[in-house]
């Protein structure tokens, strides 16, 4: 069984996000033996898939080996009813050895007691020590006691009082008695009786059966006496007989046919000549098959209760997905993925050169299921985006409109141009004063700097101004850091030209929408737009269009609230062991890992051209009306696809930081769409039944 | 203390504005090692690091947070249980260093610590490696932290890997002390209320009504 150190807080060291995720795959690909599968306690609604679970195939040799005790415990062959340390057996007459007991009951229903002197023991668990006294070891061996209990039909228990040891003798059909075996006062034989007694059951069984005390434990009989001189009135005495039960009933409804034919066979030759129990048969017959009858009702109750935890548990999750989820997927637009390809240059053409409304379905049919394919896909993307987007209509040809778009932008650029410009000078005039401050060093408290003194202006169209200038100047800060170090790795940004593009775009859009002004991840979101169409009046149109879809998912707006909910109750319904490790904690704090998601729709978990595809597919399953949040159950396919390593290592919410954010960038997309595009299917299902 | 050999761990904040390096910080500092090609910090990430003080090996836990104070809202949930804030600022720009107060005020309402006045704090001034564009002198910020009741300066560079080692190794001295004095002041068990007598015997004879 791997166990992996939990990557938490103070271990994170020990082991990196790729090598855990390698980690689930050997565990599921059978390579370590033992047992991942964990029992979920609320069963999901059909759509997941389970641990999968190796069964342990701990094949051990049986034989007194390494360790005995440890063979005893992990034997195919036997198990181990009852083990105790320590045990005193009379060797040579007053000749006391310590030993190791054992009753184990073999696949084959033969129970055998069995006993090992402690030397053996120790001797052979430390085999470099037992070369020089080997005959020592021999005789050992030759002290060994092997009883099969079959053999047995009489077992003396001899108890001097309570605080005493207790001495069991096994006499067997030939009349032969065992050497005594001394349990410690306690407990112990007690445990030994009963476990022997469960063991023989349900072939044989103890004569007088133990009892069953006022708190369910089991009890030596309390039998008269037949002697009534006493010598020693806390002396206990007992004599058990293995006898062997008469015939099993399968059911106790078959109680009234008492003749019929015992399907079980003799056990043994041996136990033929059994001496006959003073108890009535019948009325063993009777305790048997109540004892049967019970645990027929104990297992119908489990049933039942399997069944009713089950159907609430589904019910549970229908009024989750009532109340959360019904409005995530739009039903009446169920559409098929059958002979379908991806969008390719031939297919592009056609569209252009015929756009009907059936080439519009199909053009988003295939974005949805197959994507955007093909040697030139990004010249395709170029293309197409503009239009999945909704910037151009379908039948439209965007000549028009892109003139438009260049003209307009470059005149806004020419406006901010000028406010820039004094943006500049405050800058400079603002550093310079700074370091007169530096070079002086007077030590002063904090006071504002001039140029924020709001008690300048003295009419509204200056203050107007001012404002302005104050408000572009911040938000021009704020770009420029970001700009900076916008994707640096990447080799489009490498290009200094390439990283004033997007400058000058984040401008026009800011200066565009200043009272929204500019926050941290509309870079990223602004960024794969003009690597795509490497055209700053597109890109903005664009970015324009897809900020109005991502503006709610931003920092004092609900969606992003809405979508942590969301992909939480999905959750839930669809994976409630990865549930259970986020139900105690606030949502917001639970799923914080996802936070980053949502805000730039996964750019910063894909690569780029993962990013492409992801973002059409989010694009077309809006257009398509499947679904206006297909980054949730971008996200819900993100999380299940690591069930594994979250379960195994039983990661927190700290962990899960940790382990996505190492993963960014390291996500099998294509397998993450079709999984998320699954759930899809499946939530539409669902919530098509319940309608 | 009984404790000695207990691992602790102890959760560090670092706060700022955008672009001041707190990443940078964070990861010269944990994997000692500087990149131009750190992104903006979206979310959260924390990275782990053991040091050894004073025969106990101690676990930082270094929370990078965004730097936009927009974001401000949702990092309310990492502020909770800090053992120390770390406040950085750029020595070449001064805005970032106007911001501190607000960025230690905001920790102190988020956070809510149960001694705001003698809560941990440690400012960093990062980036002294570009002298000639500096806009804070060492000692405008020293008397900063002065007023702030004493809180310890280190001028560092993420870049450079100057003072940063030193820096943490202080911030983390700093709030095991702080941890250790907290034990004392405000045991796991609180002290009994004890009620005056005397007290309750002049309000149960007043109470005759």
């Amino acid at each position: 069984m791997v166990t992996y150190r939990r990557m938490s807080g103070r271990m994170d060291q020990e082991a990196t996000a790729e090598e855990l995720v390698e980690g689930a795959h050997r565990v599921r690909n059978g390579e370590n033996s033992g047992s991942t599968s964990g029992v979920s306690s609320r069963p999901p609604l059909s759509i997941t898939r389970q641990v999968s679970s190796i069964a342990a195939s701990v094949e051990r040799n049986g034989s007194v080996s390494r360790d005995y005790v440890f063979s005893l415990h992990h034997s195919c062959k036997s198990t181990l009813l009852y083990g105790k340390n320590n045990v005193c057996v009379a060797m040579n007459g007053s000749d006391f050895a310590k030993g190791y007991m054992s009753l184990q009951k073999f696949y084959d229903g033969n129970l055998s007691l069995k006993w090992v002197p402690n030397q053996l023991m120790h001797a052979s668990s430390q085999p470099s020590s037992g070369h020089s006294n080997n005959g020592e070891f021999t005789n050992f061996w030759k002290n060994t006691i092997n009883i099969e209990m079959q053999d047995i039909i009489y077992i003396h228990l001899h108890q001097k009082d309570e605080a005493s040891p207790t001495c069991l003798t096994f006499v067997n059909c030939e009349g032969v008695q065992s050497a005594p075996f001394q349990l410690p006062a306690g407990q112990h034989s007690i445990a030994f009786l009963s476990s022997l007694e469960t063991g023989l059951a349900p072939l044989l069984r103890l004569d007088p059966p133990l009892w069953t005390g006022s708190t369910k434990e089991k009890i030596l009989p309390r039998l008269r006496k037949r002697s009534t001189a006493v010598p020693n009135p806390a002396m206990l005495d007992y004599v058990f007989r293995l006898v062997r039960t008469s015939g099993i009933e399968p059911a106790p409804e078959d109680i009234e046919d008492p003749l019929a034919p015992s399907p079980i066979p003799p056990m043994h030759d041996n136990c033929v000549s059994l001496p006959n129990s003073p108890y009535i048969v019948d009325n063993v017959d009777s305790i048997v098959n109540f004892q049967i009858g019970k645990a027929c009702q104990s297992m119908r109750h489990q049933i039942l209760a399997r069944a009713f935890y089950g159907w609430l548990t589904y019910v549970r999750h229908l009024r989750t997905i009532r109340t959360h989820l019904l409005h995530l997927v739009n039903t009446k637009t169920v559409i098929s993925d059958d002979d379908c390809d991806a969008v390719d240059d031939r297919f592009w053409k056609e569209c252009r050169a015929e756009p009907t409304k059936e080439n519009e379905e199909e053009f988003l049919r295939r974005v949805y299921w197959r994507g955007i394919e093909g040697v030139n896909s990004k010249e395709i993307r170029r293309r197409a985006w503009p239009y999945l987007l909704g910037l151009f209509e379908w039948n439209e040809h965007p000549e028009g409109k892109l003139e438009q778009f260049t003209k307009q932008y470059w005149e806004e650029i020419e406006e901010w141009r000028v406010l820039e410009a004094e943006v500049r000078r405050r800058d400079e005039e603002a550093f310079r004063a700074a370091r007169a401050r530096k070079a002086a060093s007077p030590v002063r408290e904090e006071s504002c700097e001039v140029f924020e003194d709001p008690n300048e202006p003295t009419c509204s169209q200056h203050y107007d101004r001012e404002n302005l200038i104050s408000l572009f100047r911040a938000n021009l800060h704020r770009i420029d850091k970001d700009v900076e170090r916008c994707d640096r790795n990447l080799m489009f940004f490498s290009n200094k030209d390439n990283l004033e593009s997007l400058r000058r775009v984040m401008y026009t859009y800011v200066r565009r929408n200043l009272e929204e002004g500019y926050t941290q991840g509309m870079c990223d979101l602004l960024a794969p737009l003009l690597v795509i169409f490497e055209d700053e009046a597109l890109t903005l149109e664009c970015f324009s269009i897809l900020m109005i879809r991502q503006r709610g998912k931003f920092p004092q707006r609900p969606g992003m609230s809405k979508c942590l909910l969301n992909l939480r109750s999905l959750i839930q319904v669809v994976d409630p062991q990865i549930y259970s490790l986020i139900a105690d904690i606030d949502y917001a704090q639970a799923l914080s890992f996802a936070f980053r998601w949502f805000l730039l729709d996964f750019k910063r978990e894909l690569s780029y051209e993962c990013t492409y595809k992801v973002w059409e597919v989010i694009w077309a399953a809006q257009r398509l009306q499947i679904t206006n949040d297909f980054a949730i159950f971008f996200g819900l396919a993100t999380i299940t696809n690591y069930h594994d390593v979250l379960i195994t290592n039983n990661f927190d919410y700290t962990d899960m930081i940790k382990f996505f954010n190492e993963m960014a960038e390291r996500h099998d997309c294509s397998r993450l769409l079709s999984s998320a595009r699954t759930h899809v299917k499946c939530l539409q299902n669902l919530v098509q039944h319940l309608k | 203390m009984s404790g000695t050999r207990k691992k602790a761990l102890l959760k560090v904040i670092i706060l700022g504005d955008s672009g001041v390096g707190k990443t940078s910080l964070m990861n010269q500092y944990v994997n000692r090692r500087f990149s131009n090609q750190y992104k903006a910090t979206i979310g959260a990430d924390f990275l782990t690091r053991d040091v050894n003080i004073d025969d106990r090996t101690v676990t930082l836990q270094i929370w990078d947070t965004a730097g936009q104070e927009r974001f401000q809202s949702l990092g309310v949930a990492f502020y909770r249980g800090a053992d120390c804030c770390v406040l950085a600022f750029d020595v070449t720009n001064a805005a970032s260093f106007k911001s501190l107060d607000s960025w230690r005020d905001e920790f102190l309402i988020q956070a809510s610590p149960r001694d705001p006045d003698h809560f941990p704090f440690v400012l960093l001034g990062n980036k002294v490696d570009l002298e000639s564009q500096r806009a804070v002198s060492s000692k405008r910020a020293q008397s900063w932290c002065q007023t702030k009741g004493n809180i310890p300066y280190y001028e560092v560079s993420a870049k450079e890997a100057l003072n940063v080692e030193a820096a943490f190794l202080a911030i983390a001295r700093d709030a095991l002390a702080r941890e250790s004095q907290e034990t004392n002041d405000f045991p796991e068990f609180p002290d009994q209320i004890r009620l005056n007598p005397n007290q309750q015997n002049q309000q149960n004879s007043g109470c005759n009504c």
